[in-house]
């Protein structure tokens, strides 16, 4: 069985209108025939490209306006594709799961080294399996495959998490632990505030490489940093979120006009729970070499953690690392018998797969893991204890029980107190409306610009589900005013990249 | 391996854990490290000396009551107020006898969140400043007194006040020219240097009159109300008595506490009005509720120039020049007789050319009576020193929950363009748009609905377009009252309103000010240019008065809908309910379902 091939599709563009009427006023001012074709519903056409380069001027010169819209995959349409290749990945025989799970845990962006994952030669015919079911394909390499780079089907569940318990390595914190660094909550949230900003004030770059005055004050504005709207340079913090947007490859400059635009996928790195976004993080910021211990340090810092204060031992988290997933980083690969580390198509002869070895190399690169995380702010560190810091402790057990509320008014203010709202949902939130302040409490206004950008990738129901999940009672006016603003930018919408049958 | 090659670990001792207290949290989450967080207290302090009342905890009441002497409400929409504290606000805090440590401790006590560490001495700092310098009388002069030489020293330094302060007698005083006095204060207080002014007033002529303790008019019993006494009291009492700004709501009866102030001070009164409707209520008042007779009471305004022993006057009328350039004509009115008290109606619409003139009159008692202490123009400092500091403040919500003044439901009404009008608004100009949505034929109907619906209630009408305005005024039979209304027939037609013979009346933009219409309840805006916040919340005060029966008033606006109109609409949306207004949004059609 293998993930079912889609019928020919092609891209297109299509005009909807709220009431026929619309077509009326349109006509009065564009030539719709011209510009676009009729289709089987009578509120919509497809726009042909006249229409955007000839048609949509003139409205908007006339006031007519036009949301454009993106086409999005609905929800339902992406559990169905999730549930049709969970389906493929059931009937493979338990040794291809056990592989395609353990490519998902070292994949990074959905591409993986199969030299990282599974002997090339003893386990080449799951390899094929799953490659013949469509769960992975191959990816043009100079290395030959299976040892070469694999892309992961994008629809692929989740892989089960490894089964651990290190309450064994659990201590109390001792008093020589380091300080905890600049917290990582912080910078996601900050992140979520400079990606959202940015994308409607892009930073340019100047030819030495600082970033334009100019531009970097419509930043802050946006921002609601007066420093840095009145200086044209970024404080610490926003340096901060920018330097991390580099380090995560997040970041793209157009080569003529020179302004730095965030990749859309930002978006999923801030996805979910607070912790959810910590964890993805980490993931995108660790060496693609150690990212697949990272859930076991993590549930490390769980079992330490309890209902106060705890550290982890790290000699006896290894020994536990170690019995309970020997395979955590490294893949054995079987020769004359043995179990030995992964090897170059080159070489003929491994290290010995065994506890030895596991301190030797898993060990270094655990320790290595262990500094980056210290760095991150997520654990404290030192000799042979690790504790979690408050986010490594949120990373770890998750949300916390009780949260500030977030409050709502009719005059569309959003006043967001600490901790009351994930990084996602401050991203969101920056995207509907604009911060007028960053306080002990940050506020902000929702306004009809915000909506509408919105309305380009989401629905209004998706906006009403975000400020309810936060805000006791969201005030009638509130959805009434969201509504009207809805109503009025989804007069006439163009949604670009629909696709439509050949 | 032996000894020599151990490595002896360091001595580990389990650390010692915080413990929270059986009302702190602690918050995991990141955003900073984390931050103690009292859940059931009400106040949030922002570094920017911004604060955050949250109306949905058991200390609201509370935290409101306390926040009042030092602190300024900027907005009350639904769950959050927001409050500031300014110098001028500390100011005020501290002529009324509070001081520095109380205010840090009510904030400290109410914060949600640990208050920002600069707050506490940003507050000692600038409240400490008032009663550093202090005028006081010494023989014909007037004599500038500071807590140290050293303020003195800064003081004569700063640009501005040298040319106002005499000789030094001490290095910690000198002397003041009398007439120097308000130009001194009002000086040293945009500097952030305030006075207190201890230097006494020069008492006007007597005039005896009294409290009546039954209307002019009805011979219905009337009195004080309790926060009006308190108002009157606070504005004669303490050390600095007889100068300062009483600050009370639309509908409050701000009218009657100058009044009665100027009845317990029995002196000749000049009081300054904001337009020859609010002096017609102004002298209406005097007449209704004093033994003052008619002959009493001078109008000195464009077409009249009586001047009495209460005399009334505008600010158009002060300020008017003969031509460009010239000096304000009637500035004299202020010397022209000796004025034992000088009150400034909405002292928040105070001119700036009459705070010159001001300047000269410190030694006169002052009354400011306003809703807010917030201009457009930012002078809030120059009614500090020299009008004097706010000596009474009330809420609305407080007045309200007193029953004193109604509630009010705002409501916005979106009615749709007809087809045809669709089609014109589309490809009309920009202009154009503005008048096609204001005159919207289907706003028609929703007026007869409306009205049909508060039948037996008093109805305002309010509009822009005149046109419009007379044409629903003769489609649902009432009278309308316009610019071009004669005077006579204006008072005759409020008259009949009052009296109740008309129910319904339509006003153009002459609505907008003072105007004296206890019984409205409902106000219809069918069309309007929305202008600033005093012309919203002056519409508001039309029908914030206190109602027989249930005590409910009404604010309807009506909104083409998908046009500029609307759009224009969220500015009032958001001022209304920055206000606490509760604000509805209505379409036309259920309008109408629910009334069939």
């Amino acid at each position: 069985m293998r993930v079912h091939d889609r019928p020919s599709h092609r891209v297109a563009s299509l005009l909807r209108v709220q009431r026929a009427q619309l077509w009326k006023e349109l006509a009065a001012v564009v030539d719709l025939d011209a510009t676009t074709r009729p289709t089987d519903d009578p509120l919509v056409r497809e726009a042909l490209p006249a229409f955007e380069r000839e048609a949509l001027p003139i409205l908007r010169r006339q006031g007519l306006g036009v949301l454009i819209r993106y086409a999005r995959r609905s929800a339902a349409d992406i559990e169905a594709a999730h549930a049709e290749v969970e389906q493929v990945v059931h009937t493979l025989p338990r040794k291809a799961q056990t592989l395609l799970n353990r490519a998902q845990r070292h994949a990074r962006d959905g591409v993986v080294l199969g030299s990282r994952v599974w002997d090339p030669l003893f386990d080449r015919s799951h390899v094929q399996a799953l490659v013949g079911a469509g769960l992975i394909e191959a990816l043009p390499s100079e290395q030959p495959h299976p040892w070469g780079p694999y892309r992961l089907h994008p629809d692929l569940p989740p892989a089960p998490s490894p089964d651990h318990d290190f309450t064994e390595a659990a201590m109390p914190e001792t008093d020589d632990l380091s300080e905890a660094r600049e917290s990582l909550v912080t910078l996601l949230h900050d992140l979520a505030a400079f990606t959202a900003a940015a994308s409607r004030h892009p930073p340019r770059r100047t030819h030495a490489g600082s970033l334009d005055k100019v531009t970097t004050r419509k930043l802050g504005r946006r921002l609601a940093d007066e420093e840095v709207a009145s200086s044209g340079d970024l404080t610490h913090r926003w340096q901060r979120a920018l330097f991390a947007l580099e380090a995560l490859g997040a970041l793209s400059m157009d080569p003529i006009a020179r302004t730095l635009s965030v990749e859309p996928g930002m978006e999923d790195t801030l996805t979910g729970t607070t912790a959810e976004a910590i964890d993805r993080l980490v993931h995108r910021l660790v060496d693609p070499d150690l990212q697949a211990a990272i859930p076991a340090v993590r549930s490390a810092l769980a079992d330490a953690c309890g209902p106060s204060d705890g550290a982890v031992d790290e000699l006896i988290f290894r020994e536990l690392l170690a019995e309970q997933q020997r395979d955590v980083l490294h893949a054995p690969w079987h020769r004359d018998g043995q179990d030995v580390y992964p090897m170059s198509e080159h070489d003929d002869t491994g290290l010995p797969f065994d506890d030895e070895h596991f301190e030797r190399v898993e060990g270094r690169m655990l320790e290595a893991l262990l500094r980056v995380l210290d760095r991150l702010g997520l654990v404290r560190r030192a000799d042979g204890v690790f504790a979690p810091t408050a986010d490594g402790r949120l990373w770890a057990l998750g949300e916390p029980e009780r949260r500030p509320p977030v409050w709502i008014s009719s005059d569309l203010g959003v006043t967001v107190p600490p901790g009351s709202i994930t990084p996602w949902e401050r991203y969101q939130l920056e995207r509907l409306g604009h911060c007028t302040r960053r306080d002990v409490v940050d506020t902000y206004v929702l306004d009809r610009d915000g909506l509408a950008a919105w309305l380009a990738t989401h629905e209004l129901a998706d906006a009403e589900a975000l400020l309810a999940r936060r805000c006791p009672s969201v005030p009638q006016t509130v959805l009434a005013t969201l509504q009207s603003w809805a109503e009025s930018a989804m007069r006439i919408t163009l949604t670009r990249g629909v696709l439509l049958e050949a | 391996m032996g000894l020599q090659g151990a490595t002896i670990p360091p001595v580990r001792r389990p650390r010692a854990r915080l413990v929270p207290g059986p009302t702190t949290a602690v918050t995991h989450e990141g955003y900073g490290p984390p931050m103690s967080y009292t859940p059931d207290n009400p106040l949030i302090v922002q570094g920017d000396h911004t604060m955050l009342l949250e109306t949905m905890g058991p200390r609201y009441e509370e935290g409101r009551d306390r926040l009042l002497p030092f602190a300024e409400l900027v907005k009350s929409p639904e769950y959050v107020h927001t409050w500031r504290i300014t110098a001028l606000s500390l100011w005020n805090a501290a002529a009324a006898g509070h001081t520095p440590e109380e205010v840090v401790a009510t904030l400290q006590d109410l914060a949600k969140f640990p208050v920002p560490e600069h707050i506490p001495a940003s507050i000692h700092d600038k409240m400490g400043r008032y009663g550093a310098l202090t005028l006081t009388r010494d023989g014909a002069y007037l004599r500038l007194e500071a807590d140290a030489a050293a303020r003195m020293l800064e003081v004569r330094q700063l640009k501005g006040v040298q040319d106002l302060l005499g000789p030094a007698d001490d290095p910690m005083s000198c002397r003041v020219k009398p007439a120097k006095r308000g130009e001194l204060k009002q000086v040293l207080t945009s500097l952030g240097h305030p006075v207190r002014d201890l230097a006494g007033y020069d008492d006007g002529d007597p005039l005896t009159m009294a409290l009546t303790q039954v209307h002019g008019t009805t011979g219905e019993p009337w009195s004080l109300r309790d926060y009006q006494i308190d108002a009157i009291d606070s504005f004669h009492g303490g050390e600095a008595g007889g100068s300062g700004v009483v600050v009370l709501p639309c509908g409050a009866g701000k009218t009657l506490v100058g009044v009665a102030s100027m009845v317990r001070l029995g002196m000749r009164t000049l009081i300054l009005c904001t337009g020859q409707a609010a002096l017609q209520q102004w002298k209406r008042h005097i007449l209704d509720h004093t033994t003052l007779t008619e002959e009493q009471i001078g109008e000195f305004t464009g077409k009249i120039k009586e001047l009495r022993e209460v005399t009334l006057t505008t600010y158009q009328l002060l300020t008017w020049r003969k031509e460009k350039g010239a000096p304000p004509a009637h500035f004299r009115l202020f010397h022209e007789a000796n004025w034992g008290l000088v009150i400034y109606d909405e002292v928040h619409l105070l001119p700036a050319p009459i705070f010159r003139e001001t300047a000269y009159l410190q030694a006169r008692r002052r009354l400011g009576l306003t809703a807010t202490l917030v201009r457009e123009d930012g002078r809030e400092t120059d009614v500090f020193s020299l009008v004097g500091p706010k000596r009474f403040d009330m809420p609305w919500k407080t007045l309200e929950h007193m029953g004193w003044i109604a509630s009010a439901t705002c409501v916005e009404v979106r009615v749709p363009l007809s087809d045809e009008d669709r089609l014109r608004y589309a490809t009309a100009s920009a202009r154009s748009k503005s008048m096609l949505a204001a005159t919207n034929a289907k706003k028609g109907p929703i007026v007869e609905t409306l009205i049909a619906r508060h039948e037996g209630e008093s109805i305002l009408v309010l509009g822009t377009y005149l046109d419009q305005l007379e044409w629903v005024g003769r489609r649902f039979g009432f009278p309308v009252i316009t610019g071009k209304t004669p005077h006579a027939e204006r008072e005759r037609l409020f008259q009949a309103y009052r009296a109740g013979d008309i129910a319904v009346l339509g006003l153009s933009r002459v609505g907008n000010f003072a105007i004296d219409l206890p019984d409205a309840s409902v106000a219809i805006q069918i069309s309007g240019t929305f202008g600033s916040r005093q012309e919203e919340a002056q519409r508001l005060g039309r029908v914030l008065r206190p109602k027989k029966g249930s005590n409910q008033a009404h604010f309807y606006t009506l909104v083409s809908a998908e046009t500029k109109e609307q759009e224009f609409a969220e500015r009032r949306q958001l001022f209304l309910s920055e206000q606490g207004y509760p604000y509805r949004i209505r379409a036309a059609s259920s309008l109408v379902e629910a009334t069939s």
